[in-house]
């Protein structure tokens, strides 16, 4: 017992310095130079940020884009000069209200890392690159709203939209830019610039060696200076080494071998308190974690079901079995979006309750402790990420809770793309698992009919109704309606039962400074420029 | 009625009374062979009955102890795991699931290979020469990636699992089986047997494959050996049998994660698989040489 | 031994590729989804790149027709290209099989050299305490599970002793020869442990054979010293059958190395398996199941040929 106890103070001294580090500024001195280790548990397959399956950690340090998300999920400038807003003007509404213009100002004297200038044509150019349907991208999100683009000058840039798209900023130029004197011409599939790519961050692409390391070196000009007037970044060097087995991962941080690993199994965290010179950050994310029905199979379409499988589950085991990080939620939006509605009902842990919801929907218990009804067993095909030692822990209490009420769970997990393939397919009865998302983020891929996330096969056409409102209004206060609308309406229906948020477990020595976690799906890496080495 | 001929011809040179006491005997000498047996014994009997035994299930929660593993203790000997849950217990059912995949995988391979050995030494010709072949390629194909790739690509349930390790060590056993036939299928008593016009299968079943029992018994021995570690190495990487169904293999995987901080979890299993594979090794070394004594 | 016994040798090899070829190509196939299933989960990927994607790899032909394509671009060394990475699967394993080689080799020349003169004296000890000892650690090394002492030695010496580094190849920025040797010694004393236990086994029993022949009883008769009679006479055909065995190993520890190389994470063949296996890369799979395959083959040739140098008994027409 005091060992919870322990970790939950930690948890918080150290979740409140990093605060109070961002709000004062830079309070301390602060030290170039040095080499940061970063451990990466995953491979990185290219360092195209348009193609790759996991949104890049080494990518973000060398590739900018106009915008970025801050440390509150807010965007702020990165390479334009202010974010574009009704209020300022940098976004026009055609007078029918049905499309947009958005108009950037770039920031000047930026140059790639080869020394020649940053412009708008490099903006124009990116969108056109992306969006050619011979560029096998993993994202080609927000390419398809944009009807055309005008750069009447090097640092003006005007995106003609087809449509209203308030997540505009979530996308495309988010995620990086592409210098057009590089890639004109060339095979994007193919090119080298997927192995070193350059851009026009704090850190230049140097050595890629695939199933090794990534070596990011300081990149001598970079636009941005501290307040102090010093030059950033700090760092020389950030080399990101892939070391997928989990176990390894922790020794090495243990020998000190890695400084940073962004992403600490649930259950390895705890160990950490343990470890001299290294601390444990808990960054929110924007993410949460979730058991998905689907519609196809006849008894998860009976809502008596859904709701009996919600009373059964203990919100509380889960968290314990995941260190005590995440927290219990209630809805699909995540609580610390200001779109989160806290009236959205929920289902409470009921044995009971879910009992008699089974017992009178008709389905009677078997002699082998499993429910029938018309002599068809409650079992039911469970998908789970393989060889994910939290998830399949998650997985195996779900198995015990929901066999109290009397339903069987068959695992039947995969790894890797299959298990994606598996989720946007469908090959599932149930299926857990988390979705992580932009600042801004669009949920009818997730509920919306025919969504391209959807492979719930889930379709309610009064949802539809409601959530092209919400994705097509820039209006805060119809949006923040449409929202707790969804809200409840997914919480009555139960498509998905949200179960816990995700939090980035985040490991660090404890010299590095000015680290600040980022909970959107840009990555921690976004702010490398500020972060520092103390001695 | 059993054609009496048949039957004093059948009776093998090597298996009369005398030398499979003397075998018996080598055998029993054999001092760590014997250890071996003795080990296999205890460790069968132990997850036969253990599990009974137990007052947990092997997937039984305490839902009060989830989150950390817990340490050895009066009520649990070895502690519990992160979920709560009897490490003895799963220790115990994880070495009858890693034991009846060795001994399946085994049965298997043993069959097969002793079916394709068989007629390729009986038939010769095309018969061997095609089986033969088929043994070299798949003797030539890496069998750990190869079960690693079946079992990605074919998601197997345990039972296809235990199809695909024997489906992939059979080849020693095929070439073992096909030379003991070219070598017996030349002695006097079977050109005997053929001439009293007894047919191929009988030929191969009563004649000539109890003589070749021996070599046959030591490899399937071994393949006990070679499948455990089979199995526990795809478990370990997490293509195996799926949780909560304990394997030592599987065990091992998730008490990994908490080797620094709770040992007691991951040495176990590792324990097991290591007594228990130079148990079946010993046994098989004793089993050789008591049938082909040397020197 | 003649050069036409190396070439006979070599063409009999033919047949047993294409049969592993045949084999390979009809799992991959007889899997549930084709290769473009690693495009289902993409909502950004077009039908009509897909339609694409099918017709460069040719998966819109009958079976057959795709095997027969497969197999003339397999032997113009044209594998492919890797659906993850959209390399070359021909580069991809190349850059990836340097650092298996140096693992496997240095393993290989570690375990020849503990092995040989374990499996001398545990020999020439015969029933000795010395015998038993190495006899007994030969069965532990050999069932000793790889995975488990790789965890085992992490833990000791990287974690609570701090001596050697717990993975990768080198330290960044550090190529020097002493910190490369410091970051082989765990992974090749894994991998070493068992292929040592295992030859000192053959060794001892060659070793045996041979010692008991009448010529090496001749030999000390005539009042040679033991050394010398061990060295000169015995060893020579003691090896021979060890050989074979050997060769073969050499082509275990590599595929052993999916396990060592994905704990020590090695950047080599072996961790490039498990991540195509996981991205479902087919084309890389097939690629390098071709290449394991062929390492068996080549082993084996290669192993005749020692045998024949070995044995001057064997001559081949």
């Amino acid at each position: 017992m005091t060992r919870f106890t322990r970790r939950g103070m930690f948890r918080a001294t150290v979740a409140g310095a990093a605060l109070t580090v961002l709000s004062t500024g830079w309070a301390a001195a602060q030290q170039s130079g040095g080499t940061l280790d970063v451990g990466l548990t995953y491979e990185i397959d290219t360092m195209n940020v348009y193609s790759t399956g996991y949104l890049g950690d080494a990518q973000a340090t060398i590739v900018e884009g106009l915008l970025a998300p801050d440390k509150d999920a807010n965007y702020v400038p990165v390479l334009a000069t202010e974010v574009p807003t009704l209020d300022n003007g940098g976004i026009e509404l055609s007078e029918d209200g049905e499309t947009m213009t958005i108009t950037y100002h770039l920031r000047e004297g930026v140059t790639w890392h080869d020394g020649e200038p940053f412009t708008s044509a490099d903006v124009a150019f990116t969108w056109e690159a992306v969006k050619d349907p011979a560029f096998i991208a993993e994202s080609k999100s927000g390419t398809e709203t944009i009807d055309s683009i005008e750069t009447p000058d090097d640092h003006t840039v005007i995106v003609h939209y087809n449509t209203v798209a308030p997540d505009f900023a979530s996308t495309l130029f988010t995620f990086g830019v592409m210098p057009k004197h590089v890639l004109e011409g060339v095979d994007l599939n193919t090119a080298e610039y997927n192995e070193l790519p350059i851009g026009t961050g704090p850190f230049m692409a140097t050595e890629f060696e695939r199933g090794q390391y990534v070596v990011a070196e300081r990149n001598p000009d970079y636009w941005r200076t501290a307040e102090d007037g010093t030059q950033l970044p700090y760092l020389d060097r950030i080399v990101f080494h892939i070391v997928p087995d989990s176990n390894t991962v922790m020794t090495q941080l243990r020998s000190g071998e890695l400084d940073l690993v962004v992403k600490t199994p649930y259950n390895q965290a705890a160990q950490i308190e343990a470890m001299d010179g290294l601390e444990l950050v808990v960054g929110p994310l924007l993410s949460w974690q979730h058991l998905d029905f689907n519609f196809r199979n006849a008894m998860l379409d009976d809502l008596a079901v859904r709701q009996a499988v919600a009373h059964a589950i203990d919100r509380e085991v889960l968290i314990r079995a995941q260190g005590g990080f995440p927290e219990a939620i209630k809805s699909i939006v995540v609580p610390v979006f200001s779109m989160y509605d806290d009236t959205t009902p929920e289902l409470a842990y009921d044995v009971d309750m879910a009992n008699q919801l089974l017992d009178e929907a008709g389905y009677e218990m078997g002699d082998d402790g499993i429910r029938t009804k018309d002599g068809e067993r409650m079992s039911f095909e469970f998908v789970v990420t393989a060889g994910n030692a939290d998830d399949e822990n998650i997985q195996q209490i779900l198995m015990a809770q929901l066999k109290e009420i009397g339903i069987e769970l068959v695992p039947d997990n995969r790894a890797g793309v299959a298990y994606r393939e598996a989720r946007y397919s469908g090959d599932y009865d149930m299926i857990y698992g988390r979705w992580i998302t932009s600042a801004d983020p669009v949920y009818s891929v997730f509920y919306g009919t025919g969504g391209a996330n959807n492979g719930q096969d889930y379709s309610d056409p009064a949802l539809d109704e409601v959530l092209a409102t919400l994705e097509s209004s820039l209006d805060p206060e119809i949006r923040q309606e449409a929202s707790s609308t969804m809200q409840h309406m997914i919480a009555e229906d139960l498509p998905s039962i949200p179960l816990t948020t995700n939090v980035a477990l985040i490991t660090k020595t404890t010299a590095l400074k000015n680290f600040v976690p980022n909970p959107t799906n840009m990555t921690n890496f976004v702010n490398t420029a500020d972060w520092y080495l103390e001695e | 009625m059993v054609d009496l001929t048949t039957e004093t011809l059948e009776t093998p040179p090597q298996q009369s009374r005398r030398p499979l006491r003397q075998m018996a005997t080598r055998f029993a000498r054999h001092r760590l062979a014997l250890m071996g047996l003795v080990v296999l014994t205890l460790m069968t009997l132990i997850v036969i009955v253990g599990p009974w035994l137990s007052p947990y299930a092997y997937d039984q929660q305490d839902f009060a102890l989830i989150g950390m593993p817990g340490a050895p203790s009066a009520a649990h000997w070895l502690g519990t795991d992160e979920l709560g849950r009897d490490a003895m217990t799963r220790l115990i059912y994880g070495g009858r699931v890693s034991l009846g995949v060795g001994l399946l995988g085994a049965v298997i391979s043993t069959l097969v290979g002793t079916l394709i050995g068989s007629l390729a030494g009986f038939y010769r010709g095309v018969w061997d020469m095609l089986l033969m072949r088929f043994t070299d390629v798949m003797l030539s194909i890496p069998t750990l990636p190869l079960v690693l790739l079946l079992s990605t690509l074919f998601r197997p349930s345990p039972v296809l699992l235990v199809v695909i390790v024997g489906g992939l060590i059979w080849m020693g056993t095929a070439r073992l089986v096909r030379s003991q036939f070219l070598a017996l299928r030349e002695r006097e008593y079977v050109e005997a047997a053929r001439a009293l016009g007894a047919g191929g299968p009988r030929l191969i079943v009563r004649h000539i494959l109890p003589n070749a029992l021996g070599p046959i018994t030591v490899a399937a021995t071994l393949a006990v050996g070679s499948s455990i570690m089979l199995e526990s190495a795809l478990s370990f990487l997490g293509f195996g049998i799926l949780p909560p169904v304990p394997t030592w293999g599987n065990i091992l995987n998730s008490a990994s994660g908490w080797l620094a901080i709770a040992p007691w979890l991951a040495i176990p299993p590792g324990l097991c698989i290591f007594f228990t594979v130079l148990a079946v090794n010993f046994v098989g070394e004793g089993l050789r040489d008591a049938m082909e004594p040397r020197g | 031994m003649s050069f036409s016994f190396l070439i006979r040798r070599i063409l009999g090899a033919i047949p047993l590729l294409f049969g592993i070829s045949l084999v390979l190509f009809t799992i991959i196939h007889l899997a549930p989804g084709g290769p473009l299933d690693v495009y289902a989960d993409n909502p950004s990927v077009s039908p009509e790149a897909l339609e694409q994607i099918r017709e460069a790899f040719g998966l819109d032909r009958p079976v057959p027709v795709q095997y027969v394509l497969w197999l003339r671009s397999m032997l113009v060394g044209d594998w492919g290209l890797s659906i993850r990475t959209g390399r070359p699967v021909l580069d991809e394993i190349l850059t990836r099989l340097g650092p298996t080689m140096q693992l496997g080799g240095i393993s290989m020349l570690l375990s020849f050299l503990v092995a040989v003169p374990l499996g001398i004296i545990s020999a020439a000890r015969r029933g000795s305490r010395t015998d038993s000892t190495v006899t007994l650690a030969a069965f532990a090394g050999i069932s000793l599970p790889v995975f488990w002492s790789a965890l085992l030695l992490q833990l000791v010496f990287s974690v609570w002793l701090g001596w050697l580094p717990s993975a990768g190849m080198k330290s960044i920025g550090d190529g020097s020869v002493s910190d490369r040797l410091l970051h082989l010694i765990l992974p090749v004393t894994v991998l070493s442990l068992a292929t040592i236990a295992s030859w000192s086994r053959y060794i001892r029993s060659g070793m045996v054979d041979v010692l008991s022949q009448d010529y090496i009883r001749t030999a000390y008769a005539k009042g040679r010293r033991e050394g010398s009679v061990i060295l000169r006479h015995a060893l020579r055909n003691a090896m021979i059958p060890a050989v074979t065995v050997i060769a073969i190993d050499f082509v275990t520890i590599i595929s052993g190395a999916v396990i060592t190389e994905t704990v020590f994470a090695w950047p080599g063949i072996g961790r490039l398996f498990v991540e195509s296996m996981n991205g479902r890369d087919y084309p890389m799979l097939m690629g390098l199941m071709m290449m394991g395959s062929v390492g068996v083959v080549a082993a084996n040739i290669i192993a005749d040929i020692v045998y024949a140098t070995l044995d001057p008994r064997i001559r081949h027409g």
